[in-house]
């Protein structure tokens, strides 16, 4: 009886085995590779994904709308037809939060981590929280190496940034005619008091670093300059969005290009800037947890996201980053130049960006009248 | 079935409500626990029920034990068998007339033919026979009562209990109904035990009184007995009797007679109504009903023992006789005079009471 | 309270106390679990560190300075919506149960509403009104005045919101008080030479000043503790009050659990202070001015002034409808401007709302499953409860009612934060069975209460003449008191489910993804959706409790109609 069970068993994964070898022949991913070895590589990875079974991913700036284009395009591209992806979009502290909590408890619930916390990567990656991984694809990811975003062996970055986005009618509502900003300058204009507004720079982990980074490029006396202007603070990037688009306030500080492309689609004319002095590339990229449920899945993942393909794919999701590897055609060049033509401000992560600094530097903004008492 | 109760306590918190009361009820018989609000009649009567959880003491239903501290017996009410008509009726209101009287039936599992023919024969007993269907909500207050009559009879209980339930009734239908209560209880042959504040229902509905003073047993006897022989201050003065009057043993006769000294030279010989014998000098106190006092007028017979002059102070026409208040030295005197003689507000009169009418108790049993 | 019986039928008294104390064990236990513990944990957290018992973090956390900002911005906003509501409570109550105010009828169902709608959903509605530059009535009164006199992103504005979503508190306790009070009283104070106005402030306010302040403290407490309307208006304006601080502690990188603990305790102790004060107002003059009942006051004639006092109150509705309206008309547009433009007109917001955004979706069903399950729950529990409360003598009664009523002191987000803190580790973690957990705790003195007052109208007596028939207890419970209250159960239950569709400071304190609720979602939009698709959500919400609404109003009078019948 027993005998028989494990002859049946056996045949059954001969069986499944077969068809998965014989499923793999179509999927797009391995036609593309040449080379046998690597081939071999990612079929075992297939295989793995395939017996997983799952993908959970968690992260910042991705809409919940644009992950579902990339996660079809990867089920489609590594021929995963049954996986399960999941996405969970949240703020960083909610994210940081949440993973600090299940690794407290042991808990095994997310593959892939998304966000723009250098610092945090940097504790996680101490910690022996992150899953080494060196997928081939980083080799292509020379931008993000000139700009100091990458941790071989875990992780390469696509950026993005905050920089003003403004509304021109309301720009001229307010005596601004012909607003055509082109520095930082512009935007801590006097004319342009109690009409402006930013993310709150004392909550927001990536929004604090990036204006301590214009602080840093543009002087003191530009950060009194913006505190004169009492700039009101949001909460979440959508808000200023919204308030550019209302009129409420003429502009705001630091939001990101997908912003100025919601409310162009809305036809509200606004306008992004990328002000001569540079803006503070974030560093943003996706690590595998060393708990990750699914591995298999998740190294596939960051294979397929930091392909050539994938980049592309994630761009045209709607997602609007600055690629880390260079040839990612910008899908909407007018408001989203690509990395290479950005002057990026530059940043140490790791120092300018800890914990102390950013705690320091919000001192500085309270000092300047920024925030809360 | 008899009932016996046995050191029966109850307290609630600091409160005593029931403090060693024992009675025997005899089977088939009516037995009344009148007493004030709060002298612990209900309280009694719902630890007989099983409603509340007495402190101490031992109650039996038939010869089965129902509760005993010593031996920690407690059989919940509804395992008694013991019928129970409450005060308000306690109709269920989203019921009809026939799911009310049938519940008893229902909730012991007897078949549905018999919950209804049963439920029917009662209905009929009470005079509700043709109400079955009728929604409960929708009764009149006598209607109710027999409602709850019927209910608290129709699983042919061996005791029924009472718990004021002619208080909500106006005066006819009070009549009446007590009158069909002894029919039933008559026919039916259950033992029953009333709660009332009501002297004239307790006198006219039972076969003993036990009367109830602060948690106690005051005095237990026929209606005839308790009435005319009240053994304390205190049921006298709640059997309706008008005028108790506190003063000092004068001198002790024969027989149990004594004489009061009221003050001011007002003697009264009485009947002395305490167990142990009256000593001269010790504080007294008298009682007499209104409706045995003679009013005459002054000088009629000569003065006596217990014959006492006064004027008349207030007179009240109450269509069968006259309710006279007479200021008779330190006393003020109420009594009842006939309608054919009336005496006027400032009438000198003399009052005469008869000595066997007069009971004497001990200062301390005056409550 | 089954009974083992013996062969006779009788039972041994301490099996019968053994009963009991296993019935009042469970009881103890269950309330330990979801009510102490939660608290327990949130004090624990704030007095011992990792080295031990530590006093160092709380005085560091008390000379923040932003913190003491928070402090006196939460006690500022809390007065001033206490004036406020307190002010329209009273005012409006009065018009209606003592005046000739025309049209009262219509206005005392419509008082209500803004009690069972979503604060967080008026804070949206009202940006549109008040924004500095946007707001509809600055870009009206702007040109006339020459200056933009509103703004909603203020102490003001945020008070403003609280005290008239909370005016209906002070009105409900006020109405109860007046329609109950002796008119003698009034009538006395006439005769004595007093005005009708005299009459009114000199005896007729100062006998329902135990229930107008006991709802005013009651404001107080529900403003202080309150997270979603200075989430949506303080921060723009730089507001910060305690609970958007100890959110922040929680939420941002690297979250400060020590010091959210800290400042949740603090609030918790506040508002436990501010409830005992309204318990012993009620319990000392409770009863003096609250006399006879199925009595109806007299009216005092206003004369022409009764139009006055109709345009008062109709002035309050309209403070609660026309925000309302406005984000209607947000809610239509493919984005929002400032004023209403036919060319942006669309659907395209509730098409995202009911079909696209999968947060707003699932935060509908959440909201569904949880309240409906939820308040299923807290209906059973409370009646169960209540009838172990009301009927049945088993030991250490009183202990149970002060545990059951102790989540009513407590804000939601500090209940939130202690159920975050208690159960992070469980497997209850992450599921919507805890936020339900943590809804039915916090409402179960709302669920108690009011059914403990549903059991104490029913007559003893016919649960006892059940017993006396042959009904065990539980006989005489499920067949006798429960089909009694059953009416009164069902408006308990669509309160409750009103209550948990709405709720916000517990849930985001417990949401995690896929768990967000109906108002988390609601915020999440927020953070990133359009306004307009917000709008749409916000209505969507609205709706959903006004047809409640409609509903507990059509049970009540058919209710009330039968009984007079």
């Amino acid at each position: 009886m027993k005998r028989w069970l494990n002859l049946a068993v056996a045949a059954a994964g001969l069986v499944t085995a077969a068809a998965a070898t014989a499923r793999a022949e179509d999927v797009p991913a391995l036609a593309a590779i040449s080379d046998t070895a690597e081939r071999a590589r990612v079929q075992a990875l297939i295989e793995g994904a395939r017996k997983e079974g799952g993908l959970s991913w968690i992260g910042v700036q991705i809409e919940p709308g644009h992950a579902n284009p990339i996660l079809a395009e990867f089920k489609r591209y590594y021929g995963l037809d049954d996986l399960k992806g999941e996405y969970t979009y949240a703020g960083t502290g909610e994210i940081v939060t949440r993973i600090e909590q299940l690794l407290r408890a042991k808990r095994k619930e997310f593959d892939i981590v998304w966000t723009a916390s250098w610092a945090w990567y940097k504790d996680l990656l101490k910690r022996g929280e992150i899953m080494q991984y060196d997928s081939p694809h980083y080799a292509a990811y020379t931008l993000s190496d000139q700009n100091g975003m990458s941790q071989k062996g875990y992780w390469a970055s696509d950026a993005y940034a905050f920089a003003p986005i403004y509304n021109p009618q309301t720009m001229e509502q307010n005596g601004l005619k012909n607003f055509n900003p082109t520095s930082w300058n512009d935007f801590v204009d006097p004319r342009l008091a109690g009409r402006i507004c930013m993310i709150d720079v004392m909550v927001s982990t990536s929004a604090a670093p990036v204006l301590a980074g214009v602080v840093k490029a543009m002087g003191d006396e530009w950060l009194k300059k913006l505190g004169a202007l009492k700039p009101a603070l949001h909460i979440k990037a959508a808000q200023g969005r919204e308030w550019v688009g209302s009129g409420e306030f003429a502009a705001t500080l630091l939001n990101s290009p997908k912003d100025a492309l919601s409310l162009q689609q809305r036809n509200i004319p606004t306008k992004q800037v990328f002000p001569k002095e540079g803006v503070v590339l974030i560093p943003f990229a996706p690590i595998i947890l060393s708990s990750a449920p699914h591995p298999n899945t998740a190294k596939l993942f960051i294979d397929f996201v930091r392909s050539a393909y994938g980049a592309q794919t994630v761009m045209n999701s709607g997602s609007l980053l600055f690629f880390g590897r260079p040839g990612v055609k910008s899908k909407y060049p007018d408001i989203l130049p690509v990395m290479e033509e950005v002057k990026a401000i530059p940043f140490d992560w790791e120092t300018e960006g800890s914990t102390a600094a950013v705690k320091a530097f919000r001192e500085k903004l309270r000092a300047a009248g920024i925030g809360a008492k | 079935m008899p009932v016996h109760v046995r050191g029966l306590a109850k307290t609630y918190g600091a409160v005593r409500a029931v403090q060693g009361v024992d009675f025997t009820v005899a089977p088939g018989t009516t037995v009344t626990l009148l007493g004030p609000s709060g002298c612990g009649k209900t309280t009694t009567l719902r630890c007989i029920a099983g409603l509340e959880v007495p402190t101490a003491g031992r109650i039996t239903v038939g010869d089965r034990v129902v509760y005993d501290d010593a031996e920690g017996i407690f059989v919940e009410p509804e395992r008694r068998n013991i019928g129970m008509v409450f005060q308000s009726y306690a109709i269920w209101p989203h019921m009809t007339v026939g799911g009310n009287v049938g519940f008893p039936l229902k909730i012991s599992g007897r078949p549905k033919a018999e919950v209804e023919e049963r439920t029917r024969a009662i209905l009929q007993l009470v005079g509700l026979g043709d109400l079955h269907d009728r929604p409960a909500a929708a009764l009149s207050g006598g209607q109710q009562q027999r409602v709850a009559l019927a209910r608290a009879l129709v699983h042919e209980p061996q005791v029924v209990l009472f718990d004021e339930p002619l208080s909500n009734l106006d005066a006819n239908l009070r009549e009446r109904m007590r009158t069909e209560l002894q029919l039933l209880q008559a026919r039916l042959g259950f033992t029953a035990i009333f709660v009332t504040h009501d002297q004239q229902e307790a006198l006219s509905l039972s076969d003993r009184i036990i009367v109830m003073n602060r948690g106690r047993l005051e005095q237990e006897g026929t209606p005839q007995d308790v009435f005319q022989n009240p053994a304390t201050a205190f049921t006298a003065r709640f059997l309706g009797y008008a005028n108790v009057f506190a003063g000092e043993v004068a001198d002790i006769a024969d027989a149990g007679k004594v004489r009061i000294d009221l003050g001011d030279g007002v003697l009264l010989a009485a009947r002395w109504r305490a167990s142990e014998p009256a000593r001269k000098g010790e504080r007294g106190t008298i009682a007499f009903r209104a409706d045995r006092v003679a009013v005459e007028p002054r000088g009629t017979v000569p003065p006596g023992d217990n014959v006492i002059a006064g004027d008349i102070e207030a007179a009240a026409f109450l269509g069968t006789f006259i309710d006279y208040t007479i200021h008779a030295g330190p006393l003020q005197i109420k009594a009842e005079g006939p309608v054919d003689k009336p005496f006027v507000r400032g009438d000198a009169v003399q009052i005469r009471i008869s000595p066997a009418q007069c009971h004497a108790f001990r200062a301390a049993d005056a409550a | 309270m089954s009974v083992a019986s013996t062969a006779s039928g009788s039972v041994r008294l301490p099996l019968f106390r053994g009963h009991g104390v296993i019935a009042v064990a469970t009881i103890y236990a269950g309330l330990a679990v979801t009510v102490v513990l939660p608290l327990a944990a949130v004090l624990f957290q704030a007095v011992v560190a990792d080295e031990g018992l530590s006093f160092a973090k709380i005085r560091e956390v008390f000379s923040s300075p932003s913190i003491v900002d928070a402090t006196v911005n939460t006690v500022v906003v809390s007065a001033l919506a206490v004036v406020l509501a307190g002010s329209v409570g009273v005012t409006l109550a009065w018009l209606v149960a003592r005046s000739n105010m025309p049209l009262k009828r219509v206005f005392d169902p419509l008082n209500m509403i803004p009690f069972y709608l979503s604060s967080v959903v008026g804070a949206l509605s009202w940006q549109v009104i008040a924004a500095p530059r946007t707001g509809m009535a600055n870009t009206w009164l702007e040109p006339l005045l020459g200056y933009a006199p509103f703004n909603i992103y203020s102490v003001w504005g945020i008070a403003f919101v609280l005290g008239l979503f909370y005016a209906p508190y002070v009105y409900l306790f006020t109405l109860g008080s007046l329609q109950s009070m002796d008119a003698a009283l009034e009538e006395a104070a006439r005769m004595s030479g007093a005005s009708k106005l005299q009459t009114a402030v000199r005896v007729t306010l100062p006998l329902s000043a135990p229930a107008i302040l006991s709802a005013c403290i009651l404001v107080f407490v529900t403003s202080a503790g309150i997270f979603g309307v200075p989430l949506v208006l303080g921060v723009p304006g730089r507001v910060h009050t305690l609970s958007t601080l100890i959110y922040r502690y929680i939420a941002e990188y690297p979250s400060d659990f020590a010091a959210a603990a800290i400042l949740s305790s603090a609030l918790f102790l506040f508002t436990v202070a501010l409830t005992a004060l309204q318990m012993a107002l009620l319990r000392g003059r409770r009863f003096t001015t609250v006399t006879g009942k199925g009595y109806r006051p007299r009216t005092v004639d206003l004369g022409a002034w009764r139009w006055v006092g109709a345009g008062i109150n109709a002035l309050y509705l309209l403070f609660v409808i026309v925000p309302f309206l406005a984000l209607l008309l947000v809610s239509l547009q493919d984005a929002w401007t400032g004023s209403f433009e036919w060319a942006r007109l669309t659907l395209a917001n509730y098409h995202q709302v009911l079909f696209v955004d999968v947060t707003a979706k699932r935060g509908l069903m959440n909201s569904l499953v949880i309240s409906t399950v939820g308040a299923t729950l807290a209906v059973a529990v409370s009646l169960l409860l209540a009838l172990v409360l009301q009927r049945t003598r088993l030991p250490a009664r009183q202990g149970i009612v002060w545990l059951s009523m102790l989540p009513v002191t407590v804000p939601g987000i500090v209940l939130g934060f202690g159920f975050l803190v208690a159960f992070v580790s469980t497997p209850l973690y992450g599921t919507l069975w805890l936020i339900m957990l943590a809804y039915i705790v916090h409402y179960l003195p709302t669920g108690l209460r009011n059914t403990e007052s549903l059991v104490q109208a029913i007559s003893r007596e016919l649960d006892e003449s059940a017993r006396m028939s042959g009904a065990t207890w539980w006989e005489a419970m499920t067949r006798v008191v429960v089909p009694l209250v059953a009416p009164g159960m069902v408006s308990i239950w669509l309160l409750l489910f009103v209550t948990f569709i709405r709720e916000v400071s517990a849930s985001m304190m417990l949401f995690t993804y896929g768990t967000e609720t109906m108002s988390i979602a609601l915020i999440r939009i927020m953070e990133y959706e359009p306004y307009g698709v917000s709008g749409a959500f916000g209505v969507l919400q609205t709706l959903l409790l006004l047809g409640c609404v409609a509903l507990i109003r059509q049970l009540s009078s058919a209710r009330q109609s039968s009984q007079a019948a």
